[in-house]
């Protein structure tokens, strides 16, 4: 406990960074931005907001002030935390100081955690600057002392997932400024592709909204913290790899990574039959796309052609069995057979439960063929593994956009072959078959084709480029 | 004190370091020379323990730098080529933050500081801001860092590189006093003679393998075969040129900065003979003189110019 605290308060790193940051005007600048914003907000809301008729008006005035503050810190919090972490690590590397932290005494996570303090610490000096702008809440009521902690404790959360973002792409590359832009350009594409969602999982979470029902409840927020907790120990793992000379943690990285898939597949299969999905399909299909998307995203991170410090290490890893993609791929597709049986065991239709299953199984069989052959045939360089980063969720999400739009099937079609998410959606919603040129295929046969024609080219591809004398494989 | 048995490492398929074995001895200070991309800065940096060889392995006071790298850290002096300094830090808190990283406990940092700063020179800097000194300074605060956990070992790279003269001989007494302070060097240079002054060893690495390495006076002896000779005339250095090209046993005769230079092999006798068929020739003999053989002529007579 002691050896603990040690690394979290007396931390080099961390008194080093807040001596030189909090001497930097931008760090002033920065803060003096957050309280005018607030202030502003705060301000414009008061002076406009109609004179209440009745008391009774006040507090839903208090909970929309309460709102209002919550969306614009969340928004700040986003914005300003990877500007502190993005350029911690590449920035010692571009001033040639990283390799005397490396050769000293200092561990990686008191590195990692040096520098993730410091940013935190500066946004926690952000959020208790601004409670006199959220204490005016409590003057209007509505919003329970416990809603506001809660409502500071996710905004602190959301921070460290952040800042450990920025580290992370600050870890990866040898510039600034190419961490940066990686750093911001996934959270503007994560906020976009969000933003339908957004609002929704606000609403659900202040509802108290419980997946499952009886005695299976489990409260939606706690689901989410514990897949937030899986994501931030992810990203401190992997950062600390990009600094050591061996890649170390992978195994720890594996392991944790199983318990949570594993767990997580079971428990929304058991979760999925209590609310009698069954009779009501989207909820199901709903689960099936989010698993598939986590499933198809962690196993990229597996598959990420990180450099090795020492090709020592590299033969070491390859010579293991837990370093191979292909065991992934079968954790991943357990996790989903896991899914699938407890849905079998409980009464699902077995012909829709086992076709899911397929479709899921050869979608990620195909993108692990996919983006493996694509990294060997563009140079095995780290750099496209960062354009995987920024693309994926492009590939997964938007492609399915027609399907809330209701466009015409073949715009439908197409983004099928792009994204195996309406293909599952098609299997518990009953879609209707495309007829294109004659040729009348459903939905997850045209999909499960064009991801393993993809993955067949690519493989050849491949295998045709490592046969050719010279080239290493 | 510091020992490399098969050395080997490698760029993806560029071959940095060779199977190097090397060996220098405690209280020892080793030169470790040779052309732009032999692979010293990659010895340096697989002795700091940042780096892993492909194949073999490095011990520095006993301990292994693939297996017990803390240890070797905690008797390791590492100051590379290329190092940033923290801009917005003054010269204590620098040394302060080291301290720390290197475990030095805390009612100890103070009288540490002290002692480096005042052997680095540096006690009248303490309050200055680090972006404030000169290269030189930053040079020396470098070493002060280098030298808080008082590291048994202290393997320099390029330590004088970007001085001015005089702050190279400033840098140099300092390493000099360290030797005396019974500690083990190895510094690697490109300015051969300042190695020279206060190195008792050397290694010279070419194309990622050891072509020469010990005592330079031995090595001189190795490939010196016969006398360095050096003549000055003030008239037609050709002709003179063409006398010592006929005399038998002198070899390599080329003309450099206006000075006649070659090798001679063979007895006394034979170069009085020359000298006085020399004068005899009326070129305006003003030297006749062996040359002294110093680390630059060691250095590019073992070494072709070969980068791995």
């Amino acid at each position: 406990m002691r050896r603990v605290l040690d690394v979290l308060l007396d931390n080099p790193i961390l008194l080093k960074e807040l001596r030189i940051g909090l001497r930097e005007r931008k760090i002033f600048l920065l803060q003096s931005l957050y309280l005018v914003v607030l202030g502003s907000a705060t301000a414009l809301f008061l002076f406009s907001a109609s004179a209440p008729r009745d008391l009774l008006e006040l507090p839903d005035q208090g909970r929309l002030l309460h709102g209002i503050l919550f969306w614009s810190q969340l928004a700040m919090v986003v914005l300003i935390t990877p500007s502190l972490t993005c350029g911690q690590i590449s920035g010692e590397r571009e001033n040639h100081s990283l390799d005397l932290l490396r050769a000293s005494r200092l561990r990686t996570v008191e590195i990692v955690l040096g520098k993730l303090g410091y940013a935190l610490a500066y946004v926690g000096l952000l959020l208790v600057s601004s409670l006199p702008m959220v204490a005016v809440v409590f003057l209007l009521g509505g919003v329970a002392p416990g809603e506001v902690a809660a409502s500071y404790g996710v905004l602190a959360l959301v921070a460290a997932l952040v800042g450990l973002l920025g580290l992370f792409f600050s870890a990866r590359e040898q510039k600034t400024g190419h961490a940066t832009n990686q750093a911001y350009g996934i959270l503007i594409l994560t906020f976009i592709l969000s933003l339908g969602a957004l609002p929704a999982l606000a609403e659900m979470l202040s509802r108290g909204q419980t997946l499952g029902t009886g005695r299976f409840a489990f409260p939606l927020w706690l689901y989410l913290l514990v897949h937030a907790c899986g994501l931030a120990a992810f990203l401190f793992l992997k950062i600390q790899n990009h600094l050591r000379r061996r890649v170390a943690h992978e195994i720890w990285l594996g392991r944790l990574f199983t318990l949570v898939w594993l767990v997580n597949c079971g428990l929304l299969g058991l979760l999925m039959s209590t609310g009698n999905s069954w009779t009501d399909p989207e909820p199901v299909a709903a689960t099936w796309c989010a698993v598939l998307v986590v499933a198809l995203a962690s196993l990229g991170c597996f598959l990420d052609p990180q450099p090795f410090a020492a090709p020592r290490e590299e033969a070491r890893r390859r010579a293991g069995l837990a370093f191979r993609p292909w065991f992934w791929n079968g954790v991943l597709l357990l996790g989903l057979a896991l899914m699938a049986g407890a849905q079998g065991a409980l009464g699902a239709p077995p012909v829709q439960v086992l076709s899911t299953l397929g479709l899921c199984a050869g979608v990620s069989v195909g993108f692990a063929v996919v983006a493996r052959s694509l990294h060997t045939l563009l140079g095995g360089r780290p750099r496209f593994a960062t354009l995987y980063y920024a693309l994926l969720p492009a590939i997964l999400v938007l492609p399915t956009l027609p399907l809330a739009s209701e466009e015409s099937e073949l715009t439908f079609w197409l983004g099928t072959q792009v994204s195996p998410l309406p293909a599952v959606w098609s299997l518990w919603n009953d879609m209707p078959a495309v007829s294109l040129g004659g040729w009348t295929l459903d939905l997850p046969t045209a999909c499960l084709l064009s991801w393993l024609g993809l993955a067949a080219l690519l493989g050849a591809l491949c295998a045709l480029r490592r046969s050719r004398p010279g080239v290493e494989a | 004190m510091i020992r490399c048995r098969g050395l080997t490492h490698r760029y993806d398929k560029r071959l940095a370091l060779d199977g190097l074995d090397l060996q220098v001895a405690a209280g020892e200070a080793f030169a470790f020379i040779g052309p732009n991309g032999a692979g010293k800065t990659t010895t340096i940096r697989i002795l700091a323990t940042l780096l892993e060889p492909t194949a073999g392995e490095a011990f520095v006071a006993g301990f292994s730098t693939l297996d017990q790298a803390d240890e070797v850290r905690r008797v390791l002096g590492y100051m590379p080529d290329a190092f940033g300094v923290y801009d917005g830090m003054r010269v204590w808190e620098y040394l302060e933050f080291f301290a720390a990283a290197y475990r030095i406990p805390r009612p100890d940092r103070r009288r540490t500081l002290d002692d480096v700063l005042e052997l680095t020179d540096l006690g009248a800097r303490r309050e200055t801001n680090i972006e404030h000194l000169s290269k030189g300074m930053k040079q020396r605060l470098c070493l002060a860092k280098t030298l808080l956990h008082d590291p048994q070992v202290l393997v320099l790279d390029e330590p004088a590189s970007g001085l001015d003269p005089r702050a190279r001989i400033d840098l140099k007494e300092l390493l000099r006093e360290l030797t005396r302070m019974g500690k083990t060097l190895f510094v690697s240079s490109h300015i051969l003679p300042e190695l020279a002054d206060f190195c008792s060893t050397v290694g010279i690495l070419e194309a990622g393998r050891l072509v020469a390495c010990g005592r330079v006076d031995e090595i001189l002896r190795a490939v010196d075969q016969g006398r360095s000779m050096r003549v000055r005339v003030l008239r037609d250095l050709e002709k003179a040129g063409g006398v010592v090209e006929e005399t038998p046993g002198s070899s390599r005769v080329r003309v450099q900065d206006g000075v006649l230079l070659f090798q001679f092999e063979g007895p006394l006798e034979d170069l009085a003979d020359l000298a006085e068929r020399l004068a005899d020739q009326r070129l305006g003999l003003v030297e006749f003189a062996e040359a002294r053989t110093d680390l630059e002529d060691v250095f590019m007579r073992v070494t072709q110019g070969v980068v791995s």
